[in-house]
């Protein structure tokens, strides 16, 4: 096994705000690698996962991105073992490998919005919202809840859709009249819902809140209500993402979305919506589903599904 | 209700992609009536419970467990799909290192400088597909791109360093491939010869190789240069380089060029490259100008068929078949072309079944040129105003595939498409191809009847016939066997044509018997 002695050393670009907060509250310790991927490792820290991703996919409110090499499962990480941070580092000693992250840039993970901004994307979304729609639905993957998007679900053999529809109407009704309790409850049915690593019905749900919290609805902050025993009721993954949105803190690949689709360009929108289904298998598309009932819940148009 | 089997996989940490693909996989399986794999959360578990796939096992799995319940009558079938969703789970992923572990390269630097590569395949997103393909560019190494969402820009940029460098950029997007024997992509066990091939396009390739294969000629190389070299933002740089390789190796003696109709400046361009390459060259511009071919000393073919048998003809000292009647090659095992008595029987059969309501034709295809080819043959058919009654649809098309596996590797897709457009009682005639090959799903033909089989009984029920008509495009060395592929389609009832032009043909004749006869302009 490599020692100390013999690290590789790689520089992040980019950490989140978020990161260092994490690594003081659950402590250094006890650390271990979680899961390892092309391109991604998750950290169980003891307040969630700590992600180090490659930069491409763009900041994660838990996440520290470097580049580790093309392909991160042949660099000598395995799913538990040991990992010892700081707040400048993390290190895998057996693994022969640090990454720094003291000299990366730091990036806020916040969504921002002011109520006077707010107000004039709402009423561009009114005018918008169909067509981004009828984009999303020609753009989006079938699988997850992307089937949602669209009348018709050709595929749900174990009947999953046919579970999510009527509980996100009464979330889309709940939202609407600004009971964040009752939007709470019910999306405590939408947790860990679904397909995936991340169940279809979390991606959702942090989509909805992105959108309520960049346009600074009332309803916005419902997911917190709704957080209780989140990591009894989904994987720990979904989990960590949840508590970060119910925070107000979203990945870059929502904010990039949110941004396009408010903002004054509509032929940005296309675009826009095509790096935002890109994401994962349905992950992207199950965010996308969730940013646009948002923005239809906020600027008050009623939502194909209820 | 079916039973159910299930097993859990406990912290199974696997990407959503992974999960999808070996869902997917399992539910295809023969004998599996539904399946699922979730994360065992508890709102999953509740949905699997209420569709009865939840067993007393998995009844106790948490959030961070995989569970993979299937439901089968066939005890057999159903143990031997979990058994494969164990093998795909326990395949290369997130566990730590095997004592069996191979030393395969794992950077383009180590694939150079262990393997001696001279030639990188990329099939990484395509946000990043870009940036490795340059990497490779600038390591020497020629490329085959798989990926697609490469912007046209990046495309440029990349083909014009691969020119510079002598190089070939096949791609991006690009499907099949067969260099110095080596296939690639989706590509087919075709027997070796004389004849070089360059593509822009897929599936056209497949079909092409597959039919020179059929008619006892072989293929020295098959150079796909991704669908959009021939834009004019292009240029055309990479069928202009693959024709100067061609023209340059001894082991090719003929050439045939597929294409869409290029750019007009490109088009003169690859005639003039053409025209001073010294050796025969056939040229299928899928629905372009033959005139332009003919002045430029080249030989035009209307549809890929038309290529191949042109191409072959020649390979062997043939007499060259005329452009007009391409369907009447005979292929080398003694199956007789679509024109012979028994596909005439057929579509007399498949016509008696029809009523008066029934007129259109649904074609649900897999490749995207074969589509394109099914639409020429129907309007030179039908003629125009008859050829738009009916309708082709790609399926393999971004706007079906997003986050969903092609249809060329996973059947369900299609099969759902299939049972819409058989319960449509406007339907005549549903129009598929079967493509084989290296890539390619293990049994489509299987998969395709099992669905046939449930639609036409639905359709049954509701006193409807319909007929189906397909091609296998593959060959008997194919891992999935063009003979028992086609033979599990005949058994499903199905009409069997050579090739897809003829099955375009063959539907043509079922629902428009007097125009096919007058030359469809009327």
């Amino acid at each position: 096994m490599p020692t100390a002695g013999l690290l590789r050393v790689h520089r992040a670009s980019n950490v989140s705000d978020a990161v260092p907060r994490r690594i003081a509250h659950a402590g250094i310790d006890a650390l271990r690698v979680q899961s390892v991927y092309r391109s991604v490792v998750n950290i169980t820290t003891a307040d969630g996962l700590l992600t180090v991703a490659s930069p491409e996919g763009g900041g994660l409110p838990n996440g520290i991105l470097a580049d580790l090499g093309p392909d991160w499962r042949a660099v000598g990480l395995y799913p538990g073992m040991v990992v010892s941070a700081s707040d400048a580092s993390v290190r895998v000693p057996d693994a022969g490998l640090e990454i720094q992250f003291d000299a990366a840039s730091r990036w806020s993970p916040r969504l921002q919005s002011s109520a006077e901004a707010a107000d004039a994307a709402t009423a561009r979304w009114g005018r918008r919202t169909a067509a981004a729609r009828t984009i999303a639905q020609a753009r989006g993957s079938a699988g997850g809840f992307g089937a949602l998007l669209r009348d018709d679900v050709f595929h749900d053999p174990v009947g999953i859709l046919g579970v999510a529809r009527p509980i996100l109407a009464e979330l889309v009704v709940a939202l609407e009249a600004g009971d964040r309790r009752l939007a709470a409850e019910v999306a405590t049915r939408l947790i860990g819902l679904g397909p995936g690593l991340t169940p279809s019905g979390d991606d959702v749900l942090v989509g909805i809140e992105a959108a309520l919290h960049a346009l600074a609805r009332p309803s916005a902050g419902f997911l917190a209500l709704a957080m209780g025993d989140v990591e009894e009721r989904t994987t720990e993954l979904a989990a960590t993402l949840l508590r970060h949105a119910a925070a107000g803190e979203f990945a870059e690949r929502l904010h990039t979305p949110l941004a396009a689709l408010l903002g004054s360009d509509d032929e940005a929108i296309p675009a826009a919506i095509d790096r935002a289904v890109a994401w994962g298998a349905t992950s992207g598309t199950d965010c996308l589903l969730g940013l646009l009932t948002g923005l239809d819940v906020a600027a008050g148009v009623r939502a194909a599904l209820s | 209700m079916s039973p159910v089997q299930s097993r859990i996989f406990p912290n199974s940490y696997r990407d959503s992609v992974e999960l999808m693909q070996i869902a997917a996989e399992i539910e295809s399986l023969a004998g599996i009536d539904r399946a699922g794999l979730v994360m065992a959360t508890p709102a999953n578990r509740e949905v699997l419970a209420a569709a009865g796939l939840l067993s007393e096992a998995t009844a106790s799995a948490g959030p961070n467990d995989l569970v993979v319940a299937v439901a089968s009558d066939d005890e057999s079938a159903a143990t031997h799909a979990l058994e494969r969703a164990a093998e795909r789970l326990a395949g290369p992923g997130t566990e730590g290192p095997s004592e069996t572990a191979r030393t395969e390269a794992r950077t383009l630097a180590e694939g150079v400088a262990e393997v001696g590569a001279n030639l990188a395949l990329i099939s990484t997103p395509g946000t990043y597909a870009a940036a490795e393909a340059l990497k490779a560019l600038k390591r020497g190494l020629n490329v085959f791109l798989f990926s697609d969402n490469v912007s046209v820009e990046d495309e440029i940029e990349l083909k014009s360093m691969a020119r510079r460098r002598g190089l070939l950029l096949m791609g991006p997007d690009c499907g099949t491939a067969i260099l110095d024997g080596v296939p690639l992509g989706f590509a087919n066990a075709v027997r070796p010869g004389t004849i070089g091939l360059v593509g822009a396009s897929g599936t056209g390739l497949q079909q092409v190789s597959c039919l020179i294969d059929r008619y006892g000629a072989g293929v020295s190389q098959a150079i796909g240069v991704g669908g959009r070299d021939l834009d004019e933002r292009v240029g055309g740089t990479m069928m202009l380089a693959a024709l100067e390789r061609l023209s340059a190796d001894p082991g090719t003696a003929l050439i045939v060029l597929i294409s869409k109709p290029p750019a007009a400046s490109v088009a003169e361009l690859v005639l003039a490259a053409a025209s001073a390459v010294g050796k025969p060259v056939i040229i299928n511009f899928l629905g372009g100008d033959p005139e332009a071919i003919i002045a430029a000393g080249a030989i035009p073919a209307a549809t890929f068929e038309a290529a191949a048998a042109i191409a072959s003809a020649m390979a062997l000292g043939r007499p060259i078949p005329d452009d007009d009647a391409p369907a009447t090659a005979a292929r080398d095992d003694g199956v007789g072309s679509a024109e012979d008595d028994e596909s005439s029987i057929a579509v007399r059969e498949a016509q008696a079944g029809l009523d008066q309501t029934q007129s259109r034709i649904r074609g649900l295809y897999s490749g995207g040129s074969l589509a394109g080819e099914a639409k020429l043959v129907l309007r030179a058919s039908l003629g125009a105003k008859g050829a738009s009654l009916h309708e082709i649809v790609d399926l393999g098309d971004d706007e079906y595939t997003v986050g969903r596996p092609h249809p060329m590797i996973d059947p369900r897709l299609r099969n759902e498409h299939l049972a819409a457009a058989a319960a449509d009682p406007s339907t005549a005639v549903i129009l598929l191809d079967v493509v084989l090959g290296y890539g390619a799903n293990a049994d489509p033909a299987g998969a395709l009847a099992s669905a046939i089989h449930a639609a036409r009984a639905d359709a049954a029920r509701e006193g409807r016939r319909f007929a189906v008509v397909a091609s296998v495009c593959g060959t008997s060395r194919d891992p999935q066997d063009l003979v028992a592929q086609e033979a599990r389609l005949a058994e499903a009832g199905v009409i069997l044509a050579p090739s897809n032009a003829q099955a375009a043909v063959l539907a043509a004749r079922i629902v428009a018997p007097a125009a096919v006869a007058a030359g469809g302009h009327g």
